[in-house]
């Protein structure tokens, strides 16, 4: 089992460059759903303060 | 069939309701949410994980279940924009102008991850992290129109005054749609030529080719989850001061 995790990661020399682009897609992809879900939650919080 | 095709245009003229749009987002968020990640992850844990390696580039080929599905949708979201371009110059729906603003910073995103993933997969089988070859050349031109979008909208502070200015940059912009796509025909490149072709029979093994039409896929459910949840802020931030914000947004 750790054999095949280690191979996975691994990747015959080549898992530094798979990973590191898994890497950044999450990245991007995490700050892009993020960012409007703070912006919502600032709008939400400012507007029930005037309320 | 015609019955079908006027519950869509019914549906799409609704959609352009900024508080149906909201309605429909809110309840629909967790079910694309959920969509999105189940397609997502299974195309990125098939593709990387378990489809086979290639026997000339061996494991880094992996790469292609990241890079292709970005590419397909950084185009994608610009010819989208453009459409949301066309409609906001012709018929000034309020929400087409919502839609660019709302999916540029995706696209943006997008391009960037097939930009640097196109880059590190050039350096194990190129031997280098960048060429101006014409394929990634028009791509860096396609993340620089994102960026001008971006700006373009942020710095004009009357938003229907932004939603026109940037409707004119989408729909002319539109150009370099085509020619990405056939920067790999038209110049001598180093790119590979296009992976998904409509007028031909994939070049890859079934093994390789199914898990990444699962990854496109995936990316596809993404984008319209990450959309929605992005509209949904961008329609709440421009219409907080009508009454429906007020009664259904805030107090809740």
């Amino acid at each position: 089992m750790l054999d095949s995790l280690q191979i996975l990661f691994l990747m015959d020399g080549n898992g530094p460059y798979v990973w590191s682009c898994l890497l950044i897609l999450i990245i991007v992809t995490g700050v892009n759903i993020i960012i409007p879900i703070i912006r919502l939650n600032k709008i939400s919080r400012e507007g029930n303060l005037e309320e | 069939m015609n019955r079908i095709w006027s519950g869509i245009k019914n549906w799409l003229i609704a959609m352009g309701s900024p508080p149906l749009f909201y309605r429909w987002a809110t309840s629909s968020l967790p079910w694309l949410a959920g969509l999105a990640f189940l397609m997502f992850s299974a195309g990125l844990i098939w593709g990387i994980g378990f489809s086979p390696a290639d026997y000339k580039q061996g494991d880094v080929y992996r790469i292609i279940y990241i890079h292709v599905p970005s590419a397909i949708l950084a185009e994608s979201i610009y010819l989208l924009m453009a459409v949301g371009g066309f409609i906001s110059m012709v018929w000034r729906a309020k929400i087409a102008g919502m839609l660019i603003n709302s999916a540029a910073p995706l696209g943006a995103g997008f391009t960037l991850v097939a930009l640097v993933t196109g880059s590190i997969w050039g350096k194990p089988t190129w031997g280098t992290w960048w060429v101006w070859d014409a394929r990634l050349t028009s791509t860096l031109i396609l993340f620089f129109l994102y960026a001008a979008i971006i700006g373009l909208h942020s710095s004009i502070e009357n938003k229907t005054k932004a939603d026109r200015a940037v409707s004119i940059l989408a729909v002319l912009g539109v150009v370099i749609v085509p020619i990405i796509k056939k920067s790999v025909d038209w110049w001598q490149t180093l790119h590979q030529p296009s992976t998904f072709t409509l007028t031909s029979s994939p070049s890859m093994a079934p093994e390789m080719y199914l898990p990444l039409l699962v990854c496109v896929l995936g990316f596809y459910c993404l984008f319209v989850f990450m959309l929605s949840n992005s509209l949904r802020g961008e329609i709440i931030s421009r219409e907080r001061d009508k009454a429906w914000v007020k009664k259904q947004f805030f107090k809740q």
